[in-house]
């Protein structure tokens, strides 16, 4: 778990997935980049079901073993990162203000926000006390295969109490592994 | 940790305690660093203060599901977690480390069994239906449980069934091949550390999509058992679950050698990367269970013959032998567990498919080690050759087919490794 002596050791130099900056005297917030996936936009047509659900599949020619993209299944995107209020005020209202998908020698394009949870998929209320750190999870629709094949990072916008903004991007995300060996 | 300067002694305590000893062994095993695969681990293991070393770890009551929760599913009923125990054994401390190299090993073998390396929905289906064990190959064991699939709480909160090591890397075996087993590998009916050969998991996914009312991809019923296409690059290729003993003599990991054994902590860090993958990205395993893990399959062998094997003539298994030197030693070194170094897949007669996947392909494949090859069938990275026979009829490596007395003599040979 990271102190808040440890995050203020690393104020400014610039490390790299984490952002630091002070909002005031009494409120800084850090964001640090956890983890995170693009998803598979495999066979997300038919019902939006993700997560547990038995999984779909591209449509291919039953005679080309070599069409299209991964035979994956539908899952939303979804990115973890970090809040750790190294201030010694409280947060009341922090929120993801934007999403912005930065395609590996692709464009950028903003993403839906489907949802923002804690990481243990409880709610997020927007608070955060002096010290505390936590991680929120954000959901995204996954973006099409063929516009992320070389993935991609993602720009995450914290926005905190008073409409300040801290921004926090991922290295270079991939699609959901289908079996992950 | 006290553990002296400038050694590189790979301890438990290096791979547990020292996040900057992960990533150095992850950036010198990772020799194609360009790969996808190798930048999707590059991106986030070991950063430090980002990434996933903040992950939480996954929690660690499981059971082996069992008949009766085939039973629940079936009645639309939830599963119960009353019979689930910590993957280090009931009543474990998870503060208090394994003492001593077999006590590792041992913790090794229940994260093989019990600890899920991912959830997946088609799992569900699966052990919901078992009008169709039999065809995809799953047994129902005497206790009524089902070898590698297990039911636990995942990092949301939520019952899940997950796939452990055991699905793919565990096979049921006769009676005197079990009896023959090390304690170390029995696994019910089932020795670990052999590949499943029968186990079709490419048709168990297409079944369950079909289920779903969604029509499956073709590639799924391609596979056949025994085979998964690991990567997820969109190129259809099929790979044969590899038999885990020799580990020591390994010089790479995978078929197409993605990734280098730099160090004893290797084949943790890709355990470790594996869980975190397939519980995408959202939790991580505790390092001690990975580092058990990785104690166990180095120590894995082959069965010993499930019956006294015919001793063949002394001299067909001198001039067999006195062959393997001559034809095969140059790359299955016998100093060396009989595997070798990599060769260019372009200078083989095999099908060079997996070694040039976009996401894992390396141009190379792996000289893998010959002990235990008696129980290997069928062969190659693919599976493609039932026999040693029809390995040598088609004249690999290079073209050259060995038939007639050779023939036998050599393969009376390979049968004592
Ligand atoms: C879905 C089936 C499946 C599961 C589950 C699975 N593996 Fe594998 N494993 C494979 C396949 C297929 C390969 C070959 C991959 C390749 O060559 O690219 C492999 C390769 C390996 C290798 C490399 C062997 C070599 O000689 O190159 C090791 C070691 C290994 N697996 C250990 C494990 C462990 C430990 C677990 C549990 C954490 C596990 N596997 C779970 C299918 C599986
Ligand atoms: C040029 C190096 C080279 C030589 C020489 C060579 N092999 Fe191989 N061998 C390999 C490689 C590489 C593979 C893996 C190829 C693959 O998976 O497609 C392999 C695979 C095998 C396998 C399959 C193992 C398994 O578990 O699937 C057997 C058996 C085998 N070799 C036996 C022999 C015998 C017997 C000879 C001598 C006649 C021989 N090899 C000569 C490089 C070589």
């Amino acid at each position: 778990m990271l102190t808040a002596v440890s995050a203020i050791a690393l104020l400014g130099i610039g490390c790299g997935g984490r952002s630091i900056e002070g909002e005031t005297p009494a409120k800084s917030l850090e964001v640090s980049y956890v983890s995170g996936h693009l998803g598979s936009d495999q066979g997300c047509s038919a019902s939006r079901a993700a997560g547990d659900a038995a999984g779909a599949f591209a449509p291919c020619e039953p005679s080309d073993t070599n069409c299209g993209p991964p035979p994956s299944y539908c899952e939303d995107g979804a990115v973890t990162i970090q809040l750790s209020n190294v201030g010694d005020a409280a947060f009341k209202q922090l929120d993801v203000g934007a999403l912005v998908l930065r395609a590996v020698g692709g464009d950028d394009s903003n993403l839906e926000i489907l949802g923002v949870t804690r990481d243990d998929g409880s709610k997020f209320d927007g608070t955060l006390e002096p010290t505390q750190a936590i991680k929120i999870r954000v959901k995204f629709p996954a973006p099409a295969y063929s516009k992320v094949p070389k993935g991609a990072t993602l720009q995450i916008t914290v926005v905190t109490d008073g409409g300040g903004e801290k921004q926090v991007e991922t290295p270079e995300l991939h699609v959901m592994p289908m079996w992950a060996t | 940790m006290a553990i002296g300067c400038g050694v590189d002694e790979p301890t438990a305590e290096r791979y547990l305690g020292d996040g900057a000893f992960r990533r150095g062994v992850l950036e010198r095993s990772l020799w194609r660093p360009d790969l996808p695969y190798s930048r999707s681990l590059l991106a986030s293991y070991a950063l430090g203060d980002a990434g996933w070393d903040l992950l939480s770890p996954m929690t660690e009551l499981t059971a082996l599901v069992t008949r009766a929760d085939s039973e629940a599913l079936q009645a639309g009923r939830a599963l119960s977690l009353d019979d689930a125990e910590p993957v280090a054994g009931a009543g474990s401390d998870v503060d208090a480390l394994p003492s001593d190299e077999a006590a590792w090993v041992a913790l090794g073998k229940r994260v093989f069994e019990r600890l899920p390396m991912r959830p997946d929905g088609f799992l569900r289906y699966l052990v919901g239906t078992p009008e169709i064990w039999q065809r995809v190959g799953i047994r129902e064991r005497a206790d009524g449980t089902l070898r590698g699939i297990v039911k636990y709480r995942d990092v949301r909160g939520d019952v899940r069934v997950g796939l452990t090591c055991a699905l793919c890397h565990a096979s049921p075996s006769d009676d005197a091949a079990l009896a023959a087993a090390p304690a170390l590998q029995r696994n019910g009916d089932s020795i670990n550390g052999r590949a499943d050969r029968g186990l079709d998991l490419g048709l168990a996914r297409a079944l369950a999509s079909e289920a779903s009312g969604v029509s499956a991809d073709p590639r799924l019923r391609s596979w056949g058992a025994g085979r998964v296409d690991v990567t997820d690059d969109g190129v259809n290729t099929p790979t044969a679950v590899p038999d885990l003993w020799a580990m020591p003599y390994k010089t790479h990991l995978n078929h197409s050698g993605v990734i280098k054994i730099v160090s004893p902590a290797t084949s943790a860090v890709r355990f470790e990367t594996q869980y975190v993958l397939g519980h995408r990205m959202e939790t991580r395993p505790r390092r001690a269970l990975t580092w058990a893990l990785s104690r166990y399959i180095a120590a894995l062998q082959p069965p010993a013959p499930p019956s006294a094997p015919s001793v063949p003539p002394s001299a067909e298994l001198a001039r067999g032998k006195a062959l393997f030197g001559e034809r095969c030693a140059s790359c299955h070194r016998p100093d060396r567990g009989f595997a070798g170094e990599m060769v260019l897949a372009s200078q083989l007669m095999h099908d060079p498919a997996v070694a040039t996947t976009p996401e894992r392909g390396t141009g190379y494949y792996k000289v893998p080690s010959l002990v235990g090859v008696r129980y290997g069938a069928p062969y190659l990275h693919d599976g493609s050759e039932p026999t040693l026979a029809s390995l040598l009829e088609r004249g690999h490596p290079r073209g050259r087919a060995i038939s007639g007395d050779d023939q036998r003599a050599l393969i009376a040979y390979l049968e004592t490794l």
